[in-house]
């Protein structure tokens, strides 16, 4: 039964995969459904998506994939994820097992990130998320630079040229034994970024001679101070020891980015010189020794990362002497080893744990008055952080299934209590696959290095947050191999967080963080994809993904002035909506994909009016290829548009984002 | 197929749903007096707004500027002065400066490329001071011409530390005097007709409220800083200054963990009135700090003043500073008379 299920599984599977590899057939494949999925909700972005766009960033590409809340402050800018009605730093991110998540922020940056050197990302929703990390109310992202190297030689080489003196390069040499693989990635992206775009946050007067103003209007105005250049290295080393001893390998990601910071649109500091931008260098390496066997895997790694950053906003006002207003600059290191284990005594019983330990060493300091002669304002410390977890996973019987995780978290001085969680599903005979499964945990956050010690304004008493979270759900699958196949999943969601920690200001003039809410958020995540192949020749794949996310803040600061509690918490949008569909004919393919997000309040009142909110928007994108075999060299041809329907949008207040815009980008792949 | 055919309906929903009908009616004129509410906003996200709340009428239209105007007034409202009968809202973030008709709230010209400022006050018809918090000099900006005109440069004496941050004005005579807030301990003591600094003092660290009394005193609010500042920490003071030489005259110290601030006069200049959690008042003949608050009603007020006509006081609560707030107004004996909503984080207020 086991056998049957799992073999219609892979075919579902592999059937919506086609979008990446271009193959819709029958494929028999006889295994278990691994232990480690039992109750787990999860949405696997596949290589096609991740491939999309070759110029896209992780964020652009989780933007349309997944239900999850993608913040954008823009082209090239800040962009962070949030899923179920959580904030960003409520989001955990890792690549290839190392957190991603700025240990002084929380949260994760995941513009920087080019889906380029990523060729597998998974969102873990809840309390999934407990298995892999923790600190994740909202989920856990995981991010993999994981391709096969093939044997001997091969490289792909791809240019985008595009609007706004867009221009992208990518290459990718590989060179492969059986004993040992090497690969080495770059990207070199850049972009002037100067879209033109109507302002409606202000109006430029038309004045008389005697400067009174006779009319006013919106302005067009050219996204300024906007450009970047962005440039990655990836290498990736791998080696099997002899005598069966394992694998190991070692991933270095390298990435020197420059990126100019737009000014708000409401600024009017920007008739004359200035300086406004973000410079980073960061390193990021794995190293990992790998061991299975068939009863028991084993596995240790040690990672380090090591990003500086610098921020200035310098301005010549009188269009003479540029001044400083701000300048400010961090390092950050972090030295982390990790080591987890699984044994499986039977066949249908995991045992498994995991360790990990972390040093953050942090300087972040403000310069903008070392100018005047004043020293630097800021904190140079250390946190040292456990993460550890236990898990047991047992297959009941051929439906059924249960699965239960602890971990604790320590970081410092902080040690909260040990994480729960507990997962069970189903599997119900039925035309197709129909599995029900739930899982439940009561997790936590701990407050983030600038949370506790920023300065001014850290807060070192802050508690960590905590939340209740339980999730339930459905998913059917049904295929009629080689024609079509069908899945769909709902999941309802429901979690309590207390002591959501907010930044405020205070009456001494600075932001300071305080634990202020519970609130909570609750709804539902649906999936469907849908793949058809009507002709031979024609393959085609449709999905959809929707989350009805209400947030809610429950509490009060008493007296009836206050009008936040029972509203939709800021930035958090109701209903977000993703679409795809892609169509292949021989050797041209054509891919359609959108996204919606519901209005989003600005403020915890939830008032409507412009300033208070920000207006829903539907964006959405097209590509075109045509691929062109020549010999042992394949050419591909792709021309990508973004904001097809030219959308006058915004993500964030303030910040606006391109019309329509497109990029050529040709292939080749040796 | 039905995919097919409902594919452009949920199109079409999403198309009308993101249609975004204009919520905002232009604000009814002005009465002939009034408060402005000047309602900072929060960093980042220019939605700083005005209010004008009719005093006669007890009603409130908020909001103004933008109904007024059709665009937003932009990132952290920092102040408004009043001149010749119109206004002129400091917008810090923007690096603006909105010279408004206070009747009607539409604009009527603008000060672009302003920095970072934080008040505006008038010399004269042709001349005003801008202050600045991230550079060392003060604006002089020409109101009629709408462009600026010169600087001056607030140099620091040699063993002196201090940003040179330019904050608060009050004028006596042909002297403006103007407290050092952020990083800074100065008061100085600029020459308007010379356009010179001629005098300063340190009177503690970071001078963060700066009025005058009736007998030309200058009282001044030090917030003491906080742990890690490189001028140090210590408790807050209020301090009395001679306006003529800048010697100081008494001085008090608040407790350590207080954060007072927004210091106001009654209209007669002879009582202060400052935040510190609810609202204080003391005389400016009294020789200690007052021992309880004016008004204590647990609430946190982030912004102050006293009605020159009537003594009564105004003071906002910023509630969880990420929703419209409160205005309440009390009686001078400190008894509620009202309250009425504004905008989000009510920092500053302008007399009309």
């Amino acid at each position: 039964m086991i056998a049957r299920l799992t073999s219609l599984s892979a075919a579902v599977c592999l059937a919506f995969c086609a979008s990446a590899v271009d193959q819709l057939q029958e494929v028999e494949v006889w295994g278990r459904r691994p232990l480690r999925d039992i109750g787990t909700a999860t949405t696997a972005i596949d290589s096609g998506r991740l491939r999309d766009n070759p110029a896209q960033s992780v964020a652009d590409v989780l933007a349309f994939s997944s239900s999850a809340y993608i913040k954008s402050y823009g082209r090239a800018s800040q962009s962070t994820i949030s899923f179920r009605g959580t904030s960003a730093a409520h989001t955990q991110v890792a690549w290839n097992g190392l957190s991603l998540n700025d240990p002084m922020f929380g949260s994760t940056d995941l513009s920087m990130i080019p889906a380029f050197f990523v060729d597998c990302a998974t969102l873990y929703h809840g309390a999934t998320g407990v298995n892999h990390a923790g600190g994740g109310l909202g989920g856990v992202v995981s991010l993999s630079t994981c391709a096969p190297i093939p044997q001997g030689f091969s490289a792909t080489y791809t240019q985008g040229i595009g609007s706004f003196s867009t221009f992208d390069e990518y290459i990718r040499v590989g060179w492969g034994s059986p004993r040992l693989q090497t690969a080495l990635r770059a990207s070199v992206a850049s972009s002037r970024n100067d879209f033109m775009y109507t302002n409606r946050d202000k109006k430029l007067n038309i004045y008389d001679d005697d400067r009174n103003i006779v009319d006013q209007y919106y302005p067009r105005e050219r996204n300024r101070n906007g450009a970047f250049r962005d440039i990655n290295l990836l290498h990736e080393l791998k080696y099997s020891l002899l005598r069966n001893l394992g694998r190991l390998s070692l991933t270095t990601w390298l990435t020197d980015s420059d990126r100019e910071l737009p000014m708000l649109s409401t600024s009017y500091n920007d008739s004359y010189r200035y300086e406004n931008y973000r410079r980073q260098r960061s390193l990021r390496s794995v190293a990992e020794w790998k061991l299975v066997r068939d009863s028991w895997r084993l596995s240790a790694a040690t990672s380090l990362a090591a990003v500086g950053a610098t921020y200035k906003y310098a301005i010549a006002t009188d269009g003479v002497e540029l001044r400083t207003m701000a300048h400010s600059r961090s390092r950050l290191t972090s030295w982390n080893v990790h080591s987890d284990g699984e044994w499986r005594p039977y066949d249908n019983l995991s045992l498994a744990s995991s360790i990990a330990f972390y040093t953050h060493r942090v300087d972040n300091q403000d310069l903008t008055r070392t100018l005047v002669g004043l020293p630097p304002v800021g904190y140079n410390l250390a946190r040292s952080e456990l993460s550890a977890s236990a898990s047991a996973r047992w297959q009941v019987s051929q439906a059924v299934g249960l699965a239960a995780v602890v971990r604790q978290e320590i970081a410092g001085e902080i040690i909260p209590y040990p994480v729960p969680a507990v997962f069970a599903d189903i599997t119900i005979p039925a035309p197709g696959r129909l599995m029900l499964r739930a899982s439940g945990t009561r997790n936590c956050r701990i407050p983030s290095i600038n949370d506790l010690y920023y300065l001014p304004g850290g807060n070192p008493d802050l508690r960590p947050e905590t939340g209740w979270s339980y999730d339930a759900g459905a998913q059917w699958s049904y295929a009629r191999p080689g024609s079509w196949a069908l899945t769909a999943s709902a999941t309802w969601f429901d979690s309590y967080i207390s002591d959501w920690i907010i930044w405020l200001p205070s009456p001494r003039g600075f932001y300071t963080p305080r634990n202020m809410r519970l609130v909570h958020a609750y709804g539902v995540e649906a999936r469907a994809d849908f793949a058809l192949k009507p002709l031979r020749e024609l393959k085609t794949d449709i999905g959809f993904s929707y989350s009805w996310t209400p947030s809610i803040n429950n509490s009060s600061l008493g007296g009836s002035a206050d009008r936040s509690a029972g509203r939709q918490l800021p930035y958090i949008p109701r209903h977000t909506a993703t679409g795809s569909a892609s169509a292949s004919l021989h050797s041209w393919r054509l891919a359609l994909k959108g996204c919606f997000y519901s209005r989003r309040f600005t403020m915890t009142s939830n008032d409507p009016d412009p300033l208070g909110s920000v207006p829903p928007y539907f964006v959405a994108n097209a590509s075109l290829q045509k691929s062109f075999d020549l010999h042992t060299l394949q050419f591909v041809a792709k021309l990508a548009v973004n904001n097809i329907f030219d959308s006058d949008y915004i993500s964030v207040m303030s910040h606006p984002m391109p019309g329509a815009n497109a990029e050529l980008f040709l292939t080749l792949n040796f | 197929m039905k995919f097919w055919k409902l594919l452009p309906l949920s199109l079409l929903a999403v198309a009308i749903t993101a249609c975004d009908p204009d919520p905002v009616a232009p604000p009814q004129p002005a009465a002939a007096s009034g408060l402005f509410v000047i309602n900072e906003g929060n960093y980042g996200y220019s939605n700083a707004s005005l209010t004008f709340y009719d005093t006669e009428s007890d009603t409130a239209a908020s909001n103004v500027f933008y109904r007024a105007n059709g665009m937003k007034l932009g990132d952290v409202a920092q102040s408004m002065t009043m001149h010749r009968g119109s206004g002129w809202v400091v917008v810090n973030g923007s690096g603006a400066i909105y010279h408004i008709n206070a009747d009607n709230f539409r604009e009527i010209g603008r000060l672009e490329n302003m920095g970072s400022p934080r008040y505006i006050h008038f010399i004269s018809d042709t001349k005003a001071y801008v202050t600045q918090l991230y550079e060392n000099r003060i604006y002089i900006v020409d109101p009629t011409k709408h462009s600026v005109t010169g600087y001056i440069n607030i140099d620091k004496p040699a063993d002196f530390a201090g940003s040179g941050a330019t904050e608060q004005m009050v004028q006596i005579g042909d002297y403006v005097y103007v407290n050092c807030w952020s990083y800074d301990k100065r008061v100085l003591k600029i020459d308007s007709r010379t356009d010179k600094v001629v005098d300063q003092t340190a009177v503690g660290i970071q001078p963060c409220a700066l009025v005058a009394d009736k007998n030309d005193c200058l009282w001044v609010i030090t917030d003491g800083g906080w742990e890690g500042n490189p001028l140090g920490s210590a408790a807050p003071t209020l301090v009395c200054l001679d306006s003529r030489d800048l010697k100081v005259l008494k001085s008090f110290s608040f407790p350590l963990g207080s954060y007072p601030g927004k210091l106001v006069t009654d209209p007669a200049g002879s009582r202060l009135y400052w935040l510190d959690g609810g609202v204080w008042e003391m005389s400016i003949d009294a020789d200690a700090l007052p021992s309880s608050a004016l008004i204590s009603d647990g609430r946190f007020y982030y912004g102050l003043t006293v009605s020159p006509t009537t003594g009564d006081i105004y003071a906002s609560d910023a509630l969880d500073y990420q929703q419209p707030g409160i205005v309440y107004r009390f009686s001078a004996a400190g008894s509620q008379i009202g309250s009425f909503s504004v905008g989000v984080i009510p920092g500053k207020f302008c007399w009309k």
